[in-house]
């Protein structure tokens, strides 16, 4: 039987694998002076502030986006809905409506998040029948502007919902760093990066169970990468290092 | 200077008259020290940070307008864009975002620019380079090159497989069809070709080069993709960083 795949290799300039950002940003942690270390599992009744090492591609985020279940019953009659056909077309109908979809930008090829970043999403999870329902479940990514109403609103046009369910799982978390704690971080990615960059997690994360305010979010490397390099290294303990000495708390 | 006689507003922002010369956004002047970020998008910052700046004044800088306040009225989210997610992170407001939400170099804002009355103050000076000054990267290349006195600038500009050539006077009158062409012509980064992208390019260079750079005469050919604003504000920056500016009295 073959060896299961490593979650991470390393070699003098590159982490690579599933975790390479995880352990990127663990050596990084790791080559500054901070106060304390949090890791794998933070004391969440540390005082703060925190600054949190994700992979953000150079951007700080004080916004983790949240999630949620949703699931839509459609009409279903056993005695007169027994055609698959009708079913299908009664989901296709909802599964389009539950695509990404704006106005002005190309959210369908947005395989970036530059706009979906921001925007509810849904994923389909099951569609299940049974002798009197069909009901359609999705996960839910939320944003600020996610509401029972504004889901409710995305289905009331189409005639074969009778009930919409959505349940928040794990809330938007929008920290409130002090002045203090933000200027230390801009500061920083100002002195490093030429200029600051705010950009959102587009899932929740240990930064959402940070208990307060006080926190902040930044880091090197794509949240998708499968390599932490030389350069997301360095940088990253720039920024790191930077902000603590910001903070005061570096020697 | 030209300004204008009565508060105009566009998509995203209101226009007012000023008495000095010189456009500031939000409070902050539209110049090449403010400029933070020139890649897919122009910001400048100041006391507050202003996002897409390039829309509001291609469309300034199209009409010949070179004094102004401009504000951001917006007052709603948008999250599905970047900039409006950054503010929202950072504790300002969407009125910070003052480019056009679907991409455009403010059609609204011109029409009303072309409705208003015009107040030009005399004598002026204008500005040209004294030797070409150029700028490339791996996505493409930029020369503005001196022209004489009062000429304007004009724009010879390749996007892909297209071209355009036009003549603008940021300090003057312009053709109201080339205006209404440019500014509703959709940015590159959600243009549905390559024609309408390059005509979407002039306002762009019209921000960065005539009204951030304070350029009024010049010769321009570029070669555009990929983050070009890379190209036009840091073509203006080396020009005023070699010391290759000069004034001349119009």
């Amino acid at each position: 039987m073959d060896d299961p795949e490593p979650a991470v290799e390393h070699t003098e300039e590159v982490y690579s694998g599933k975790s390479a950002t995880d352990f990127g940003l663990l050596a990084v942690a790791l080559e500054s002076d901070a106060v304390a270390l949090h890791y794998p599992n933070p004391d969440l009744t540390a005082a703060g502030p925190w600054l949190v090492l994700e992979p953000l591609s150079g951007y700080i985020s004080t916004i983790h986006t949240g999630t949620g279940r949703l699931s839509v019953a459609l009409a279903y009659d056993r005695l007169s809905d027994h055609h698959l056909e009708t079913i299908a077309e009664r989901v296709n109908a909802l599964l389009a409506t539950a695509r990404p979809n704006h106005d002005q930008y190309p959210v369908a090829e947005d395989a970036q998040g530059v706009f979906r970043t921001g925007m509810t999403e849904l994923t389909p999870t099951a569609i299940t029948i049974t002798e009197d329902s069909v009901t359609a479940s999705f996960d839910v990514s939320t944003t600020p502007a996610t509401s029972d109403a504004v889901i409710a609103t995305a289905f009331e046009d189409i005639d074969s919902v009778v009930n919409v369910e959505y349940q928040s799982v794990i809330g938007i978390e929008r920290a409130a760093p002090s002045e203090h704690l933000r200027s230390a971080v801009e500061d920083a990615h100002h002195h490093v990066l030429d200029d600051v960059g705010y950009e959102w997690f587009p899932r929740p994360t240990v930064f959402s169970l940070i208990p307060g305010g006080e926190k902040i979010a930044f880091g090197t490397a794509a949240r998708t990468a499968d390599e932490f390099d030389a350069e997301a290294y360095t940088t990253g303990v720039e920024l790191l290092t930077a902000s603590l000495s910001n903070l005061g708390e570096h020697e | 200077m030209r300004t204008i006689a009565n508060p105009v507003a566009g998509t995203e922002v209101r226009v007012k008259p000023v008495e000095d010369p010189g456009i500031t956004v939000n409070g902050v002047p539209a110049t090449l020290d403010a400029v933070s970020k020139a890649d897919v998008r122009v910001d400048i910052v100041g006391e507050t940070r202003s996002f897409v700046v390039e829309h509001a004044l291609g469309a300034l800088g199209l009409c010949g307008i070179t004094a102004a306040d401009v504000t951001g009225i917006r007052s709603e989210w948008d999250f599905a864009r970047p900039e409006h997610r950054f503010c929202y992170s950072a504790e300002m407001g969407p009125r910070n975002v003052v480019g056009h939400p679907e991409g455009l170099p403010n059609p609204a804002l011109a029409e009303a620019l072309g409705n208003v009355e015009v107040l030009a103050t005399e004598p002026t000076t204008r500005a040209t380079v004294t030797e070409p000054v150029s700028l490339s990267n791996d996505h493409g290349s930029i020369t503005i090159a001196p022209r004489e006195l009062g000429a304007g600038i004009r724009f010879s500009v390749r996007y892909g497989d297209s071209t355009f050539e036009c003549e603008v006077d940021p300090a003057g009158e312009n053709d109201p069809d080339l205006i209404e062409s440019v500014t509703t012509s959709t940015t590159p980064y959600l243009s549905p070709s390559e024609e309408e992208a390059v005509v979407h390019s002039i306002a762009d260079l019209v921000s960065d080069i005539a009204v951030i750079g304070g350029f009024d005469d010049l010769a321009v050919d570029a070669d555009l993709g990929g983050e070009y604003h890379t190209l036009t504000v840091g073509v203006a920056r080396a020009a005023r960083d070699r010391d290759l500016t000069v004034e001349r009295q119009a």
